[in-house]
């Protein structure tokens, strides 16, 4: 599609262990459109980062990816380590979580950047330009210091800035952020959070936001991609899936959110854990937490249903059928 | 590196360990500069109506059997045991150096070659496989210091595998490989400067190992030839005057005691600043 910068056709990924594999994503299937912000959300194991460094082809002991990852029409699934070297950095680029770790210690951050930008054959004065105006760009306090500083002198905000501003110097149409704000504390997630909006508006970025906070993705995301266990449950406009969420995952998602209102009464939580697939066996992975289940559902995989243009989900039970309790 | 450096020059001066090792290498090295300056013979010049005298004024440690000042001979041997030193070094380290980075990055194939062959030459004593290349190369000092090397360089391989696939796995070379950076790239550019410190502590350990061997093998005949001043050439050639001339056998010994000490401190004051201090590791 023309309008697509991020096409994910039936993805599924498998690690290999020593006694059969672990199912980590079964057939995944969203895109990202050019400009947008998208958001994949879950709990921690739901396969969100491995969607991502899947994306960026990042090598894995014993992975074993299927389906189409389409960038700009290409398949990266298909491509050689050495094209895709060339795809990396310049056509998509990525935010880890971990800003400290993340960065090389040895290099002043300017260094860092500089040397990597050899790769599109920029010179070192030049580059040193480049750096300084990226860092204003991110917002980094006093530019010139950080550029002279090591990752371990200076704040994770400011290495998380860092990063960023690595990630955007040869310029990429698309950005993976995985949990960027993660390890940081609110107000400095809030200026990352700019940040990255800043770019989807100035630069026409498209960037693929993997959270599990839905505060972030209510403020800054167009669409919302809903994970548990490997699949997708529910995809749809950010404001659909807030006003109107289908799929019980989503709805008893939204409801453990705290609230602003106060009101009586303890967090509402899910009961049990997001489980590790271990056998490639049909049926609802959700069934044994969902108050709706029925027999079906530990049987067989439900089908994706689509309520209204890009608002989807996937489950045996009708919408309709889907009652809560007003609250 | 610069900044872990700069914080711990204090650091360096307030280790005693270190500055008595570095205090004891930089009087050898000062010595070996301005050998010319210190000796009061030649280094060769030997008078046969002198032989084996006791340390007088004339003699300060004595004459050997040829009548050379021994005093003469040590000094002219602190060249031999520094160049010995640190060639040795630089050849063992860069071997398990490269090996070792080999190894640890591409993993598969290569690093079971290199491993096989490393620990076909670390199974057998270092001295037993020294000689035996000495043996095909050649009796000389240059020689046995190659040799040295040649057999010791798989005990540094296994360390620096270790400590590159521990690197690899960390996530700022994650950065590097999602920022597009290429496989040569990722292990001169990331792997390596983050294992320059252990270089060094490695180097430390190395050094004195090399002296001693070295004049092992010079004392068995296998290394330096004679007229060389070298120290363990000297012990040698003093085996069958020891009762007549022990101070033929002491001194040689003494100065040989002090360069490995030398070398020792310094190296173990290295390793006290470089592993607990270094966030790197």
């Amino acid at each position: 599609m023309e309008d697509h910068i991020l096409e994910i056709k039936n993805l599924k990924i498998k690690y290999k262990l020593k006694s059969g594999y672990l199912y980590a994503v079964k057939d995944v299937s969203f895109n990202v459109k050019k400009g947008e912000m998208v958001a994949v959300v879950g709990e921690s194991g739901c396969g969100k980062s491995t969607i991502a460094n899947a994306i960026m082809q990042l090598p894995v002991d014993g992975e074993i990816i299927e389906g189409e990852i389409l960038v700009n029409g290409r398949d990266l699934n298909r491509l050689s380590e050495k094209e895709m070297e060339s795809v990396r950095g310049k056509e998509i680029g990525m935010i880890f979580q971990n800003p400290l770790d993340s960065l090389n210690p040895v290099y002043k951050t300017r260094s860092q950047i500089t040397e990597a930008l050899k790769l599109d054959h920029i010179g070192k004065k030049e580059a040193d330009a480049i750096v300084e105006k990226l860092f204003s760009s991110v917002r980094m306090p006093d530019p010139r210091t950080c550029m002279n500083s090591y990752p371990h002198e200076l704040s994770g905000g400011m290495r998380q800035r860092v990063m960023i501003a690595m990630m955007i110097a040869r310029n990429p149409q698309f950005l993976i952020a995985d949990e960027p704000t993660t390890a940081l504390d609110v107000t400095v997630e809030t200026q990352i959070m700019d940040i990255l909006n800043d770019m989807k508006k100035t630069r026409n970025t498209s960037i693929l936001l993997i959270t599990h906070n839905f505060g972030l993705v209510a403020e800054s995301a167009d669409r919302i991609v809903v994970m548990y266990a490997g699949q997708v449950v529910e995809q749809g406009t950010v404001y659909e899936i807030f006003d109107n969420p289908v799929h019980p995952y989503t709805h008893m998602l939204m409801k453990a959110l705290p609230r602003k209102t106060k009101k009586e009464g303890r967090l509402v939580t899910i009961d049990g854990a997001v489980p590790k697939i271990k056998e490639d066996v049909p049926g609802c992975h959700f069934a044994n937490r969902c108050p709706f289940a029925r027999e079906k559902c530990f049987c067989e995989t439900p089908d994706v249903q689509l309520i209204s243009g890009e608002h989807s989900f996937r489950c045996h039970i009708q919408k309709e059928e889907l009652q809560w309790e007003k609250n | 590196m610069q900044s872990v450096m700069k914080k711990t020059i204090s650091d360096v001066l307030r280790n005693k360990t270190f500055m008595v090792g570095f205090a004891m290498i930089l009087f050898l090295v000062i010595v070996a500069v301005f050998q010319d300056f210190i000796i009061p013979y030649g280094c060769n010049d030997g008078n046969m109506s002198a032989r084996l005298q006791a340390p007088s004024s004339d003699y300060l440690f004595g004459t050997d059997d040829y009548g050379r000042d021994l005093f003469t001979r040590i000094i002219c041997g602190v060249r031999l045991a520094l160049k010995a030193a640190v060639l040795g070094t630089v050849i063992e380290l860069f071997l398990g150096v490269v090996v070792g980075l080999l190894a640890g990055y591409y993993g598969g194939i290569v690093d079971q070659v290199l491993m096989f062959i490393a620990d076909l030459i670390w199974s057998l004593p270092t001295i037993v496989v020294a000689m035996a290349i000495v043996m095909l190369l050649g009796k000389s000092l240059d020689n046995v210091v190659i040799s040295l090397a040649l057999a010791g360089w798989p005990k540094y391989a296994r360390i620096v595998r270790t400590k590159t696939m521990g690197i690899k796995k960390m996530p700022f070379v994650e950065t590097g490989i999602a920022f597009g950076e290429k496989k040569p790239a990722i292990l001169f550019l990331y792997i390596l400067p983050n294992i320059i410190p252990s270089i060094f502590v490695m180097a430390s350990i190395s050094m004195p190992g090399i002296i001693t061997s070295t004049a092992t093998l010079s004392f068995l005949g296998m290394g330096s030839q004679p007229p060389s001043p070298d120290w363990g050439l000297t012990i040698s050639a003093s085996a069958s005057v020891i009762t007549r001339a022990p101070w033929m056998a002491i001194y040689p010994g003494l100065a040989l005691l002090f360069a490995v000490f030398g070398f020792s401190f310094l190296g173990e004051g290295l390793r006290d600043m470089f592993d607990p201090n270094l966030k790197i590791d």
